[in-house]
């Protein structure tokens, strides 16, 4: 893979990381909250 | 400081001094129903022995015992939850012959505190007279020093974590191109702080459910099951999970973050956003799983939960952060790189403490039914400690703030290496000052968060004409022309007691009228209970009644309805002991 690529992969999974995290603390808030 | 500043920091002071009683909101398990029914008796024994909360309950966590006069353990097996409602635990007893039973129990709330409690019934036809019951301390708390110690770890290394970052991305960043070493400090110290927090978290998570379930920490088979049993042990582990997607997405966003001066890349730039929403979730999972979220309105208090902790993680990790940047600049380098760096910093800083004391004054009014709860309950008094330590913290933020951070700037375009060396030590003196003292906050705010909040019958409670007790209660009070003589023998936790009271008006005893005593716990949320006083002889009503189930605080409160005349209450704060 060119540099780039593996660069911009790298930040996407950053992100999805991110997400991930986001979506995790939104479902922990439902169950919490009702 | 300059004077619009003076005026915002003169403002945050008047903020500060609105400390009005506010309603307070309160959801902690509160024992609803009992069968048999508290203070009651029952003809013939039965087969088990219920209890309905408020909120569901974890069976496996709950603790319900059933002793006879003698203080012999009746209960036959382990509590359990109805399978048609899933707030009622049972729990199994023996064949009960007749005579007094005292039961107590002990749940954990949905934020994790242990809630306690205990009442009698008896079991007829004859049950006799009332025994006086030996009650359970009621000094259990979260707060235990290990747990306290626990958590802090646990919550000051996430904090570090984010404000560490924070520091790294965006306030140090015009100055990493030229002091790349420096940088790479901030990094390891991120590094330490993810380290510490993935291994504080569970520890933590593990101590409390040990605590919980009151095994031993180290009996790990016991435990590990369990964890994801309590709500507290199931944000613990998310957040876990959460702090180690932050790490990933902390480490790319840094490492991609590599052409400093220079805007960042859409790589660069899509990494920090990943690495910031996780921090922003990971923030919001204390609020979830303590006090804000049974707060009620639950959406304002999750959000000042997250100022609060966000801007606090700002401030120390973004202290520690400068500490470990200024020790490892290049020498020659370190006064120009310390004069970008500090002012930005230091504006900042200036912006979290003030969120941080606005959502903090906003919690407390969420929090506290009344004023005088600020030094009467430790919640109150641990606040104290953190406004104390915080105006401290204050006073070396200012220094900086005035002094440091214009010397650094005038040293910086005068050339001055003698004034830029003696600010650059100023500054190592007062940061490592404020974050020690910041640290002592966590402590204290650890702590609060681990002490039930005042129970809300103390806000309801009204004007208190007397504070009586521990022991016999003979007590005077005068009210609108009428003389209430009243008398509370024995006084004593979990045994009948004599409530008397004897009301006169003009010397002339007031007869017929209408008498009923309400009693409310005010250490822990209890529901209350009421009982029609009778009159006998004329102008004295009184009543027997097993009323003060527990050692404590009680609101004592009188409502008296004469014949033809306006009704009013007396109402009293009991100090009772077993």
């Amino acid at each position: 893979m060119e540099r780039p690529a593996i660069i911009m992969l790298a930040a996407l999974t950053a992100l999805a990381t991110g997400v991930a995290a986001a979506v995790l603390v939104a479902l922990l808030a439902r169950s919490v909250l009702g | 400081m300059s004077r619009r500043r003076r005026v915002v920091l003169g403002a945050i002071c008047a903020g500060a001094l609105l400390l009005v009683p506010a309603p307070a909101a309160w959801a902690h398990a509160a024992l609803l129903r009992t069968s048999p029914q508290a203070s009651g008796t029952v003809n013939g024994s039965p087969a088990r022995v219920t209890l309905g909360y408020s909120e569901v309950i974890e069976p496996r966590f709950a603790i319900i015992s059933v002793t006879d006069a003698a203080g012999h353990q009746q209960v036959s097996g382990s509590p359990y939850r109805l399978a048609t409602d899933a707030t009622t635990l049972a729990v199994p007893v023996r064949h009960l012959p007749a005579g007094w039973y005292l039961v107590y129990w002990r749940v954990i709330s949905a934020d994790g505190h242990p809630v306690r409690g205990a009442f009698t019934f008896a079991v007829g036809p004859n049950p006799g007279p009332a025994p006086q019951f030996v009650i359970p301390s009621l000094s259990e708390t979260a707060a235990t020093p290990p747990l306290v110690a626990a958590r802090w770890a646990a919550f000051i290394s996430v904090m570090l974590a984010v404000g560490l970052f924070f520091l790294r991305t965006v306030i140090a960043r015009p100055a990493v191109s030229e002091a790349a070493g420096a940088a790479r400090a901030v990094s390891v110290a991120l590094s330490v702080a993810l380290a510490a927090a993935l291994i504080a978290i569970p520890a933590y998570t593990a101590m409390t459910t040990a605590s919980f379930a009151l095994r031993s920490v180290f009996d790990v088979s016991a435990i590990v099951p369990l964890v994801r049993a309590s709500a507290l042990g199931r944000a613990f582990t998310d957040l876990e999970l959460v702090v180690a997607l932050f790490a990933i997405a902390a480490a790319v966003g840094i490492r991609l973050d590599r052409m400093p001066g220079r805007p960042r890349s859409v790589a660069a730039l899509l990494a920090w956003i990943g690495a910031l929403l996780s921090a922003a979730a990971m923030l919001a999972i204390p609020g979830l799983a303590g006090h804000a979220a049974q707060t009620s309105p639950a959406a304002l208090s999750l959000a000042l939960d997250w100022v609060h902790l966000a801007a606090g993680s700002v401030w120390l990790g973004g202290l520690a952060g400068l500490l470990v940047f200024a020790s490892r600049l290049p020498a020659g380098h370190r006064r120009d790189l310390l004069a970008t760096v500090v002012p930005r910093f230091s504006r900042l800083a200036m912006l979290a403490v003030l969120a941080l004391i606005l959502s903090g004054v906003g919690s407390s009014l969420q929090h506290l039914p009344t004023l005088s709860s600020l030094w009467q309950t430790s919640y109150g008094q641990a606040i104290l400690v953190k406004v104390a330590l915080l105006s401290v913290a204050l006073v070396l933020g200012a220094i900086n703030f005035s002094r440091t951070v214009p010397r650094l700037v005038a040293a910086r375009s005068r050339r001055d290496t003698g004034l830029g060396d003696s600010a650059a030590a100023l500054l190592r003196r007062t940061i490592t000052g404020e974050l020690v003292l910041v640290a002592g906050i966590v402590a204290a705010a650890m702590a609060l968060s681990s002490l039930p909040p005042p129970a809300k019958a103390l806000g309801q409670l009204g004007h208190v004409d007397a504070h009586v007790g521990p022991g016999r209660v003979v007590r005077t009070v005068h009210r609108g022309g009428y003389k209430l003589d009243i008398s509370i023998t024995p006084n004593r936790a979990a045994s009948p007691s004599q409530f008397s009271v004897t009301i006169t008006h003009g010397g002339k005893p007031v007869t017929g009228a209408t008498v009923i005593e309400h009693f409310a716990m005010l250490d822990m949320e209890m529901g209350q209970q009421a009982y029609t006083l009778t009159e006998s002889p004329p102008g004295t009503y009184s009543r027997s009644a097993p009323a003060l189930v527990m050692a404590g605080h009680w609101g004592l409160s009188f409502d008296v309805e004469p014949v033809g005349a306006a009704p009013f209450s007396v109402i009293l704060v009991d100090k009772a002991e077993g």
